[in-house]
């Protein structure tokens, strides 16, 4: 394990790849159709709740240093909750990276290989995040950190070089639909925070245990910056209508980036950067769905089953049948997974386990919870 | 030996799938495959709704053409009830695959501006080829009459003709710069109105 530890800086931008990926996928979509122009203001609400959110997790996390929800799962009632959160956060992964697998793909597809088949893209993807994942863990979480800065510069240049083309106005009324549209409607936006998903799961890795009370407010109050830039940005560019029709909104918003007329059609840059993006991010969450496996089963190595993995993923990605139920599962069905998974049962996991940490301390005195007490 | 076989397995394995992604490559289209159209007018049909017009220009024509002399381009037109099915009609009878995503500016006749042409822009800004920066120009005559009469005398390229022309507005107040994404916004807009080019063809 001690070779597999990894810095702040590298968990930082482990968790902030999750809001990277779904910003330039069609998470501000998303929040601008629930929200309409209040779209800023509901981010600005949900960043200030999952920031409580994010203490409580860390304050309910103190007891537990260097355990990730597995450990305490298996803390508080044995091996069989232990299996049953294992086999949802290995279901949560799976279903993630095959239904980001193949939206990305189909968004490509449409953009630029109209004649490719969306399977061929899907199996070079697959192939990239086969390759990294037999490279490492810590080569695909140092990786993700050099190239992190590249990936939020493009969000950032496409903020400030589409200044020219904002409509402001478009935020008003502030308040879109109506106070219980935007605040407690616009609660199941907390979805968009779904990074939060890795401070679970990260800490055993971590190789101060006492920073992940920073990374966790770090990472998140950045992912949190992150998409109130980019919602702002598309915003701004353009009306509801055509942000709700478009396949990556964001590579919409930098269409209509130029400067004179030599630097004209930078979108094509911004896609082969946020190709590399998104498999940095599905490599990442590949590699927490084999790890997850691997401690549920007690395997030593995860090397055999990483191909089988990776045929599975790519069976569920081709399952849907059109971009109609690509969008139906991103938009319906993925935010309540998040919501019930990470904001329901992660937390509701935390509080039982402290409960239970109190009782025994006030039955024995003081116990020191660690891997050797499990 | 087994562990030998294994890894000789794994490499031909990647390999094949690798070079699946190669499979296409016989249907891969270069440059010389498309017919970029640098300009598209719409007009009223007298047989179906709308009538598009797509300016074509020739491949290697700036290279031929060295005496100072204008690039040919070719022009087209066909009647049909929206753009795709314009685009796929035209792609029935030119050698080549009709490509938008050189289109410098989209044309409309007055007329047809007269009617209303929020379906076209809305179509115009779901097509992937299509630029949010190609300008509008609302013809007094017809679109077709516009695309005809555009034999640039200062310029070889038709294309970068379209390109410069609404950049006077940077030095003269006499017209402006209006981009399809602007038109659009506009026509979105509950506090703006659309505002586009206008041009004589005879001018």
């Amino acid at each position: 394990m001690a070779n597999k530890k990894i810095g702040n800086f590298e968990a930082i931008a482990l968790v902030l790849t999750v809001m990277v990926n779904h910003v330039i996928l069609n998470l501000p979509k998303s929040i601008i159709s629930s929200s309409s122009s209040a779209a800023i203001i509901n981010v600005l609400f949900i960043s200030i709740v999952v920031l409580g959110i994010v203490f409580l997790i860390c304050k309910l996390l103190e007891k537990f240093p260097n355990l990730d929800i597995l450990d305490i799962a298996n803390f508080l009632g044995g091996k069989v909750l232990k299996s049953i959160i294992g086999i949802l956060f290995l279901g949560y992964f799976i279903f993630t990276v095959s239904t980001i697998l193949r939206s990305f793909s189909e968004g490509l597809k449409i953009v630029f290989f109209p004649r490719t088949s969306v399977a061929t893209i899907m199996i070079l993807l697959l192939l990239a995040i086969v390759i990294t994942n037999k490279l490492g863990f810590q080569a695909i979480v140092r990786s993700n950190l050099f190239m992190m800065p590249i990936f939020l510069f493009t969000i950032l240049f496409i903020f400030f070089a589409n200044i020219q083309n904002f409509t402001v106005q478009r935020m008003l009324p502030l308040l879109g639909e109506g106070i219980y549209t935007t605040f407690f409607a616009g609660l199941s936006n907390l979805f968009a925070f779904s990074g939060i998903i890795y401070l679970y799961l990260i800490p055993p890795y971590l190789k101060d245990a006492k920073s992940q009370k920073s990374i966790s407010f770090v990472s998140i109050g950045a992912s949190a910056v992150c998409l109130l830039v980019s919602v702002a940005t598309l915003l701004f560019i353009s009306p509801n209508s055509i942000i709700s029709e478009e396949i990556f909104p964001l590579y919409l918003a930098s269409r209509n980036i130029e400067f004179g007329r030599f630097f004209q059609r930078l979108d094509a840059v911004f896609l082969l950067i946020w190709i590399i993006s998104i498999t940095a991010y599905l490599s990442i969450s590949f590699s927490f769905a084999t790890r997850v496996f691997q401690k549920l089963l007690n395997f030593e190595h995860a090397k055999w089953y990483t191909a089988l993995f990776t045929l599975f993923i790519f069976a569920i990605a081709i399952l849907p049948e059109n971009m109609y139920q690509i969008n139906f599962i991103e938009t319906k069905i993925y935010p309540y997974i998040v919501l019930i998974l990470v904001f329901g049962l992660g937390l509701a996991l935390l509080v039982f386990a402290n409960i239970k940490y109190y009782l025994i301390e006030k039955k024995k005195g003081a116990v020191s919870i660690d891997k050797a007490s499990i | 030996m087994i562990r030998h076989l294994y890894r000789y397995v794994v490499i031909f394995i990647v390999a094949i799938l690798f070079s699946s992604a190669f499979v296409g490559a016989h249907s891969v289209q270069s440059v010389d495959d498309l017919a970029y159209a640098v300009a598209i007018g719409f007009d009223v049909g007298e047989t179906e709704r709308i009538k598009v017009t797509f300016q074509f220009t020739r491949p290697n024509s700036s290279g031929e053409n060295n005496s100072g002399e204008t690039a040919p381009s070719v022009i087209d037109s066909v009647e049909a009830s929206c753009i795709d099915s314009a685009v796929n009609l035209v792609n029935t009878f030119v050698s080549k695959e009709v490509n938008l995503s050189h289109c410098k500016v989209i044309v409309f006749s007055e007329e047809m501006a007269k009617q209303g042409i929020s379906k076209e822009i809305y179509s115009l800004m779901n097509k992937v080829e299509v630029r949010p920066d190609s300008n509008i120009i609302i013809s007094t005559g017809t679109a077709e009459e516009y695309i005809q009469s555009v034999k640039p005398s200062l310029e070889n390229l038709v294309a970068k003709f379209y390109e410069i022309l609404p950049r006077s507005s940077e030095y003269t107040g006499y017209t402006s710069d209006i981009h399809l994404i602007d038109f659009f916004n506009k026509l979105e807009s509950k506090f703006e109105e659309p505002i586009a080019i206008l041009r004589n063809p005879c001018a």
